[in-house]
């Protein structure tokens, strides 16, 4: 069934003949509920549905018939970072996609747009930035941050491949720092001598070229949002 | 109904729900059943969600203290000062449930 939706962005009025379904995809309901009532606020007549997880998102797509947005939080119950993006991708390559996340990260942004992902919004926006960008998205447009072009994709390649080359017991005590163990208490947890933990910890910022513990951990948590590291 | 006026709305509902909200942090991180790991991981999670929506319904010293104890899980933060964001940001949700 074919209806027209009305479009009301940038004071201009918009007749677009297509069904549109515009999947909210947030697993916290008043970011869902702001997001859904922006949705409305810009197509009074689109088919709006709201989804907390990965699955019923998928399960959607597979019974929708027609093209689908889905303005999708990275962060899902049962599914986190990139990967949820990508599973749909695979299953759903003509979706488009507008990223709301509260990571505000320019190299997550240039790593979505190399998946295919139309937009990325940091959650930290007002409304009226936020509405503004669900509009553009809707009308077609992509929504970037133009800084984004600076930002030097090799880095996070090389990144990556510093800590991909921690060896498996380098990759566990750092797991245990981020856990926020102490040395004895990581010697304890791994069944290893106090020695050999600092040993580790030694060649783990050594390989990830950080300063501290801190730095590792933090170089840790924000590599994991891009890729599989180990 | 303006969007101005759901987004009050949602506003509301979310200060209504605030006191509850700090009490299921609280819990999750006094859960003695689970590891330090995973009462990092449900804390986190709860002050994660919380950065964006109170970002976005215009509450920004509640968004900035979750950031704040968001950035300290992620820095390997020993639990004492976990404890202390945790306590501080409940507090804050607790003032914001009592005004709605």
């Amino acid at each position: 069934m074919y209806v027209t939706v009305t479009c009301l962005c940038n004071s201009a009025v918009v007749a677009l003949n297509y069904m549109m379904n515009i999947l909210v995809v947030e697993d916290h309901q008043f970011f869902r509920d702001a997001v859904e009532a922006c949705v409305k606020d810009i197509v009074q007549d689109a088919n709006v549905l709201g989804f907390q997880t990965l699955r019923e998102t998928q399960i959607a797509l597979t019974q929708l018939k027609s093209n689908a947005h889905v303005i999708l939080d990275l962060g899902l119950k049962d599914s986190s970072g990139i990967g949820t993006v990508t599973q749909i991708r695979e299953g759903w390559p003509d979706v488009r996609i507008l990223v709301l996340s509260a990571e505000e990260d320019l190299q997550l942004q240039h790593i979505l747009q190399s998946h295919g992902v139309a937009g990325y919004v940091p959650k930290t926006k007002s409304v009226p930035e936020v509405r503004e960008a669900i509009a553009a998205f809707l009308r077609g447009e992509t929504v970037f941050d133009p800084i984004v072009g600076l930002v030097d994709g090799d880095d996070l390649e090389k990144r990556l491949a510093r800590l991909r080359s921690l060896t498996d017991a380098q990759m566990r005590v750092l797991r245990a720092m981020a856990d926020g163990s102490l040395n004895k208490q990581i010697a304890h947890d791994l069944g290893i001598s106090e020695v050999t933990v600092k040993f580790h910890v030694k060649s783990v910022l050594s390989k990830l070229e950080v300063a501290n513990r801190t730095q590792a951990v933090i170089e840790l948590n924000t590599l994991e949002k891009y890729g599989q590291v180990k | 109904m303006s969007l101005q006026e759901k987004m009050q709305g949602i506003r509301q509902k979310f200060c209504s729900r605030a006191g509850e909200e700090a009490q299921m942090m609280e819990q999750d991180w006094a859960d003695e059943t689970k590891t330090r790991a995973e009462r990092n991981k449900l804390v986190r999670d709860r002050a994660h969600a919380l950065v964006g929506t109170a970002s976005l319904l215009e509450f920004p010293e509640l968004a900035q203290s979750s950031r704040e104890l968001e950035k300290a899980i992620d820095g390997g933060a020993e639990a004492e000062v976990v404890e202390t964001h945790v306590s501080g940001l409940a507090s804050q949700l607790r003032a914001l449930g009592s005004i709605s």
